[in-house]
């Protein structure tokens, strides 16, 4: 019983996925969709402060601790808002396929071993997979979700093909295995450079790093996110890139927080410059966000060394983005279209003030405006480098953030200094009662 | 006592935000609520001023501690550019009164807004404090330029905010890296001041505006509406110089002593090449924000003289500049209301259709060129005297700026004001009676600091004091 409370969630989480399959397959109609993530958040708030220092157990694949459990609750948490933001419930299949896909996305944050972070990865990806091609009829949805299954299989194997190489060299595919080189040399466990580790493990912990910096949508392997999310819907582009993207980031943070040290700099650094200057003269609003996703990737990833607060920066906008999506998921087009150019945001500051109010303190967050969310994790990442004698990359950083300004205000002139020719139809139901689950 | 600097930012913020979300029919309603706030706002700076202690105020007071944390306070040096700002923000409203027209509640919400965020860069008694501030201001600002503007006010809208903004993300820079310095108790040592040196003047010299990195100015200036212009030329532009004199100079003061020459060189490219370029303009906008820059230059070569007078004089020239080039944007902005131009080849004798203003704009037109009874005298006296310790030729610099700014201020005002009755004008309507109220207390309060300009001086002075006494040291190790 004692083990219980650590796997309730992935429990509650996979047999939820079994019963819906079920009552989808005899037509009934799913009842607790509206209230299931949050309450699964709040179970996991509950079950921190209740068995707070019990869960603190490891066994010998996965381990939760309260950076794994905060990710969790913010996993569920943006699930939770992702869901009421559903405008249609006409196919159910949709919940089943958020339901499964968290269930890998927590297995992948409390993994410590690297088959559990396999199998989390591969779950996590498949019913999105399946949820984008979904839209059979659409052309630009079968592209996104092929080019996803076949960059993911690429990815996957290559994981494969390290995890491999790397057990060849340890003997163990336990993270913890990185301290053990230095306590060979009677050392503290401290965590080694990835310089030091041998060269065979050496080559294929790179081939895993490839796999997970290609689902974070680090530079060199982020081509895939414009195409992907410009094929999916809002919902669907929401949900991975908040929900997915924290889980990626949470991964890389338990890897490189105490078990190895890498340099991710020259990364971040090309990934800040690519994404934001990719981002500045998009049409489409899915790929501009994209791209800004990939320039904000840049950013954690720098600040991955300060032990919580890249986390804050990471929240501050993994929440703005969240809003950003759920604010354009509430609009419609007058032929009931999603909304998808950049240009169709035209005068929604004066058809609804307080949709566009929110919409544009969302993008000043993401844009590093203080005193608003994302400014404050900016300015420990900020911090970190200036410690670390990078005064340079920091004021690189910095100038390119004016870059991110560019987008972000171009986004805001659209709303609210050009006079709009086509009506934009807002969903007059409930648009206020979204917004206000958000607060 | 504590409360009022917080007062001082909530008063404005609340209403600005209750302003906002105001239905936007009823429009009257919405110009006195906000009017009120305003007044309000200072009748909390004059009682501020009112409990300030004079014999203490190179002091910070009334500190506001949340936490322990001070966070807002008040000294000589930023009493007046916060009772500056309460003035000219209810004038600008007025000033607004007649000629905004559209969702005027937006307009005069994020009028408060900003006049929120530029009172708390002022009162910020920590520089991560001040920085979020600073940068806030760019908000507004962006919004009352982008929806109100001329023609092509999207353009400058555009070039504002991210010419601004750049200069600002670095001066977020030299902050993180002085709060590393302290938090590793490393000293500020000459090489650290350096690039704390480099990011704080990159950063307020984009906001004086200097003289390479001006460009901004004329564009925003132009395309903003009048009450706009009014704040960003008294107050905004102010900010700039307040960071220079408040953190530059106390914290880098090696640096600054070292690349003493280019500061005042580029000051007094600004002096001069300003005053040209305004004697070239036919826009009289256009003119007024050129003078702008040529003023700012005055200020900062006396601020980089860090001479005692030189730095005293800089600020009350800030203060007048602040009243006087708000006055010159208001009556431009009289006329622009009237005949919907602002070519000067398009006036002419219209002193005799409009008296009042003609009287009005002449005062301000001799502060501008610094003649003896108006602030703009005492200020261009102050930096001059200031600027002469250090070398003639700066001097010298500020002498050919007088000349210049009496040509290109008497050729705007004669060309404007007298000769025939251009044939082209509309009817010019006498003035109303909001217009003469602004006017008049702008006017007012340009002859009071000339003919007694000692009510800022002696309370600027103990604060600049610090500063000098500060950079003084500084020379005596560097052996001059």
């Amino acid at each position: 019983m004692s083990i219980l409370p650590l796997y309730l969630i992935e429990i509650i989480l996979a047999l939820t996925a079994l019963v819906s399959v079920g009552l989808i397959a005899f037509r009934k109609p799913l009842p607790f969709v509206r209230w299931f993530f949050p309450a699964l958040a709040l179970i996991t708030i509950a079950l921190f402060l209740l068995k707070g220092s019990s869960l603190w157990i490891y066994d010998h694949f996965t381990s939760k601790t309260l950076f794994k459990h905060m990710c969790i609750f913010v996993i569920l948490s943006i699930s939770a808002i992702a869901e009421c933001a559903r405008q249609c419930r006409e196919n159910p299949e949709s919940f089943v396929f958020i339901v499964l896909s968290v269930l890998g996305l927590v297995t992948m944050v409390s993994a410590k071993h690297f088959l559990t972070l396999y199998v989390g990865i591969e779950l996590a990806t498949f019913p999105v997979l399946a949820w984008i091609a979904i839209r059979r009829e659409n052309g630009l949805a079968l592209e996104g979700a092929l080019k996803l299954f076949v960059l993911s299989a690429i990815a996957s194997g290559v994981f494969l093909f390290g995890v491999a190489l790397h057990y060849c060299q340890m003997g163990s595919l336990d993270y913890w295995v990185f301290l053990n080189l230095n306590e060979a040399n009677f050392m503290p466990p401290v965590r080694p450079f990835l310089n030091d580790v041998p060269l065979i493990s050496r080559v294929g912990f790179s081939f895993i790093l490839v796999s997970l910096l290609f689902k974070v949508g680090l530079v060199p392997f982020h081509f895939w996110l414009p195409d992907v999310y410009q094929g999916s819907t809002m919902r669907q582009v929401a949900f991975m890139s908040t929900a997915m993207k924290v889980a990626a980031f949470a991964v890389l943070a338990n890897i490189f927080r105490e078990f190895l040290m890498v340099d991710f700099t020259s990364l971040a650094l090309l990934s800040i410059v690519v994404g934001f200057f990719g981002a500045l003269y998009q049409k489409n609003i899915k790929r501009l966000l994209a791209y800004s996703g990939i320039g904000h990737a840049g950013f954690i990833v720098l600040g991955i060394d300060t032990n919580f607060f890249a986390f804050g920066y990471l929240i501050g906008y993994v929440f703005s983005l969240m809003i950003v999506w759920q604010v354009l998921i509430s609009l419609r087009r007058e032929s009931d279209y999603e909304i998808e150019l950049c240009s169709d945001l035209k005068g929604l500051g004066k058809r609804h003030p307080y949709t566009a109010a929110f919409l544009t303190l969302a993008l000043l967050s993401m844009m590093g405006m203080p005193p608003l969310p994302v400014f404050w994790g900016k300015l420990i990442v900020l911090g970190l480098l200036v410690s670390k004698q990078m005064i340079w990359l920091a004021v690189l950083c910095m100038l390119m953030s004016v870059v991110a300004a560019y987008y972000t205000l171009r986004l805001i002139y659209y709303m609210y200094f050009c006079e709009d020719e086509k009506s934009l139809q807002q969903e007059d139901r409930s648009t206020k009662v979204k917004i206000g689950n958000l607060k | 006592m504590a409360v009022i600097p917080f007062l001082l930012i909530f008063i404005p913020l609340l209403g600005g935000a209750v302003v906002l979300v105001w239905p936007s029919d009823n429009a009257d309603k919405v110009k006195k609520i906000s009017l009120g706030v305003a007044l309000t706002t200072l009748a909390v700076a004059s009682l501020m001023m009112g409990l300030f202690d004079y014999s203490k105020s190179n002091f910070l007071q009334m500190q506001w501690e949340p936490f322990k944390l001070p966070m807002l306070g008040v000294d000589g040096l930023s009493l007046f550019f916060v009772l500056l700002t309460a003035v000219l923000v209810p004038l600008g409203m007025l000033a607004s009164w007649l000629g905004i027209e559209k969702s005027i509640n937006r307009y005069y919400g994020l009028f408060l807004i900003l006049e929120s965020l530029i009172i708390g860069s002022f009162l910020a008694a920590n520089l991560l404090d001040f920085y979020i501030f600073f940068e806030a201001v760019l908000v507004p600002m962006f919004f009352l330029i982008g929806i109100w503007g001329g023609k092509e006010r999207i353009a400058a809208a555009f070039k504002f905010f991210l010419y601004t903004m750049a200069g600002s993300v670095l001066l977020m820079v030299g902050v993180v890296f002085l709060f590393y310095l302290i938090m590793t108790k490393q000293g500020i040592s000459e090489g650290h001041q350096h690039v704390v040196f480099w990011c704080f003047f990159l950063a307020f010299a984009v906001k004086v505006p200097m003289w390479p990195v001006h460009t901004w100015l004329p564009a925003a200036h132009v395309q903003a509406p009048t009450g706009v212009s009014m704040i960003l030329a008294g107050v905004l532009l102010k900010m700039g110089g307040y960071g220079f004199i408040r953190f530059m100079l106390p914290i880098a003061p090696i640096a600054c002593y070292e690349w003493r020459w280019l500061l005042m060189g580029l000051s007094a490219v600004a002096i001069v090449y300003g005053s040209l370029v305004a004697l070239a303009q036919t826009n009289m906008k256009r003119l007024v924000a050129y003078s702008s820059i040529a003023h700012m230059g005055v200020v900062t070569l006396g601020m980089f003289s860090a001479t005692l007078i030189g730095l005293t004089g800089a600020v009350f020239h800030m203060i007048s500049h602040g009243v006087v080039s708000a006055g010159l944007f208001f009556v431009v902005g009289i006329l622009y209301q009237r005949t919907q131009s602002l070519d000067i080849a398009d006036y002419g004798g219209v002193a005799k259709a409009m008296p009042l203003l003609a009287i009005g704009f002449l005062i301000l037109t001799c502060a501008g060129m610094g003649v003896p009874g108006t602030s703009g005298f005492i200020g261009e006296l102050m930096t001059l005297i200031g600027t002469y310790k250090v070398h003639p030729i700066w001097a010298a610099t500020i002498a050919i700026g007088l000349v210049l700014s009496a040509i290109y201020g008497l050729r705007l005002y004669g060309n404007t004001m007298f000769g025939p009755l251009n044939k082209n004008l509309p009817t010019m309507s006498k003035l109303e009676g909001v217009e003469k109220v602004v006017l008049g207390i702008l006017v007012v309060l340009t002859l009071l600091l000339g003919l007694y300009p000692n009510c800022i001086l002696k309370t600027v002075e103990k604060s600049t004091l610090k500063t000098h006494r500060w950079v003084q040291s500084v020379k005596q190790v560097s052996g001059e």
